[in-house]
């Protein structure tokens, strides 16, 4: 008699059959919306398919010989600057990284609840990330151009500054879901808060912060190249200027070099991952 | 009820030298304004094996805890060692834990880590800052870890990874690193809850052992009254916001209900 369903104890459904169908309806409208007001058009990219292959087919064969020719725009671009500007790529990625992992810790320290010195800090750091993180790299480079003028420190400092407040958010939540117990057996023998931090948050979480530090080095590389772009050092800057004037051969290299750079380190940091975790399942979110 | 128990507090006061001394002590947690206990008095003399007794939830881990300022207590007073630690400043908290061991339910060991390094987290309190943050233990730090391992037979297992080991070894290891902080006052939250009957006895048995050995005060929550009455110098029914005291022959079925409420 308990279990039997009656009108008294079973939920009433969520939603009338009107009102779901209103539902429909908004979520249909604000698709069509969304593709009038961007202007996509399936058609368009069909009938676009001949310039793209005509495009693509210019680009080749990519520029990897005949070093010795200049380009008509710029002497310095003959190939082996792009050489070294993809070098300085990496440098930005790995400097850009290695900082904002630091401060990220500091951060992290101050911004988890279990650890935090009191909860106005925790506050007020917690919105810190969430500010340096919400701003993307491109933006922070746009605004760092104006302070150090264009080249690779103002690619490195906006690259410190975005992934500092992602790391910081990162590590301090992977802080607030450790085990409890270890952070109170280590603050039981009298270690200070940096004893805590080296000794039981750092052997403790060490693997899972080594994930997080490769997946943000991955990340960086790859926004470390976008980031010439906008004039804040690197191999971007290479690939805007071949295509501005219409140099696709050299666009092409310029392209390969880079997917070969991301292709390397994520399979090194894939590696490097696999061995310090020893194939358990680290999840990264 | 208070009054009562204070007598019998002074009493033991006054046989022997204080070493915990709780005045009023209250604790309600902010989050779900759970009040904890209220106006809780305790004395503890030197060389005590105090143990609390009570129901899971009681307030015997929170207790223990307010001892070493794990958790802030919300008003009253603990001088341990004539230190207060609930007012004190944290650098004065700090120094005063190096002086209380604690072992835990859990264990709480790391385990990726050594044994041997587990156990020279007991050695940290006596570290500057600058040479725990590069790992440099100075070579007595290593002694006293290692001379602690061999209190629990646990010398062979120095270089083990800590997860290689059985439960009654893990807490062998925990009770090592608390030793290596060279404590005058141990404080244990049901050490061996998590261990089978066997080893309930063997570890017991070393805690106390240790402590006699050394003259260390020791604090011990249990709930599993024949261990209690088996290892404790005193008893303490932590229940209802209180504590208070179980003389000697008073513990019959009357008594447990009272502490039980079963």
């Amino acid at each position: 008699m308990v279990n039997t369903p009656s009108p008294s104890n079973i939920a009433p459904a969520r939603w009338k059959p009107g009102q779901r169908g209103l539902i429909g309806a908004i979520i249909i409208a604000v698709y069509i919306i969304a593709f009038w007001q961007t202007e996509t058009d399936p058609v368009m990219l069909v009938l676009g398919l001949p310039d793209m292959v005509k495009f693509f087919g210019s680009m080749f064969p990519p520029h990897f010989f005949g070093w010795d020719q200049p380009y008509f725009y710029n002497k310095e671009s003959e190939f082996q600057y792009v050489l070294l500007a993809a070098l300085e790529t990496f440098q930005m990625a790995v400097l850009g990284t290695v900082i904002a992992v630091v401060f990220g810790f500091v951060l992290a320290m101050l911004a988890a609840r279990n650890i935090t010195p009191n909860v106005f800090i925790y506050h007020g750091v917690r919105t810190l990330c969430d500010g340096f993180r919400g701003i993307s790299e491109v933006v922070w480079a746009l605004l760092f151009v104006a302070m150090v003028g264009l080249g690779p420190f103002t690619g490195v400092l906006a690259l410190a500054v975005h992934n500092t407040g992602a790391l910081g958010k990162f590590f301090s939540e992977a802080i607030e879901a450790m085990d409890e117990g270890i952070l109170e057996s280590v603050e039981a023998s009298g270690a200070t808060r940096t004893q805590v931090f080296f000794h039981g948050i750092i052997p403790e979480l060490g693997t899972l912060f080594m994930s997080y530090i490769l997946y943000y080095f991955e990340h960086n590389l790859r926004q470390a190249m976008v980031l010439g772009i906008v004039g804040a050092g690197g191999i971007g800057i290479e690939l805007l200027l071949a295509m501005k004037y219409f140099n696709f051969n050299k666009a092409l290299s310029v392209i390969i070099i880079m997917l070969v750079m991301v292709v390397i380190t994520d399979r090194l940091s894939g590696m490097i991952r696999k061995r310090l975790v020893g194939g358990e399942l680290v999840v990264v979110t | 009820m208070n009054d009562q128990n204070n007598g019998r507090v002074d009493e033991a006061a006054s046989s022997a030298e204080t070493v915990i001394s709780i005045r009023n002590l209250s604790h309600t947690y902010k989050r779900g304004n759970l009040t904890v206990f209220e106006d809780v008095d305790l004395v503890v003399g030197k060389g005590e094996n105090l143990v609390l007794l009570g129901p899971s939830g009681g307030g015997k881990s929170t207790l223990l805890r307010c001892i070493n300022r794990l958790v802030k207590a919300t008003s009253g007073t603990i001088n341990v060692f004539g230190t207060e630690m609930v007012a004190a400043p944290f650098r004065k908290v700090r120094k005063a834990r190096r002086d209380i061991g604690m072992v835990f339910q859990s264990f709480n060991l790391i385990d990726r880590i050594s044994v041997l390094d587990n156990v020279l987290i007991g050695r940290l309190g006596y570290l500057s800052t600058a040479r725990s943050v590069f790992g440099l233990y100075q070579k007595e730090d290593i002694a006293e870890a290692m001379h602690a391992l061999d209190r629990v037979s646990l010398t062979d297992f120095s270089q083990q990874l800590a997860m290689n080991l059985s439960g009654g070894q893990r807490q062998r290891v925990a009770i090592a690193r608390a030793l290596a902080q060279r404590p005058k006052l141990l404080l244990a939250d049901e050490p061996v809850s998590n261990l089978d009957p066997l080893l309930e006895r063997e570890i017991l048995g070393l805690l106390r052992d240790i402590c006699r050995e050394d003259g260390i005060t020791s604090v011990t929550s249990l709930h599993d009254v024949a261990l209690a009455e088996e290892f404790g110098s005193r008893l303490v029914g932590v229940r209802d916001k209180t504590a208070t005291t179980i003389e000697p022959g008073e513990f019959n079925h009357d008594k447990l209900q009272e502490i039980y409420g079963a």
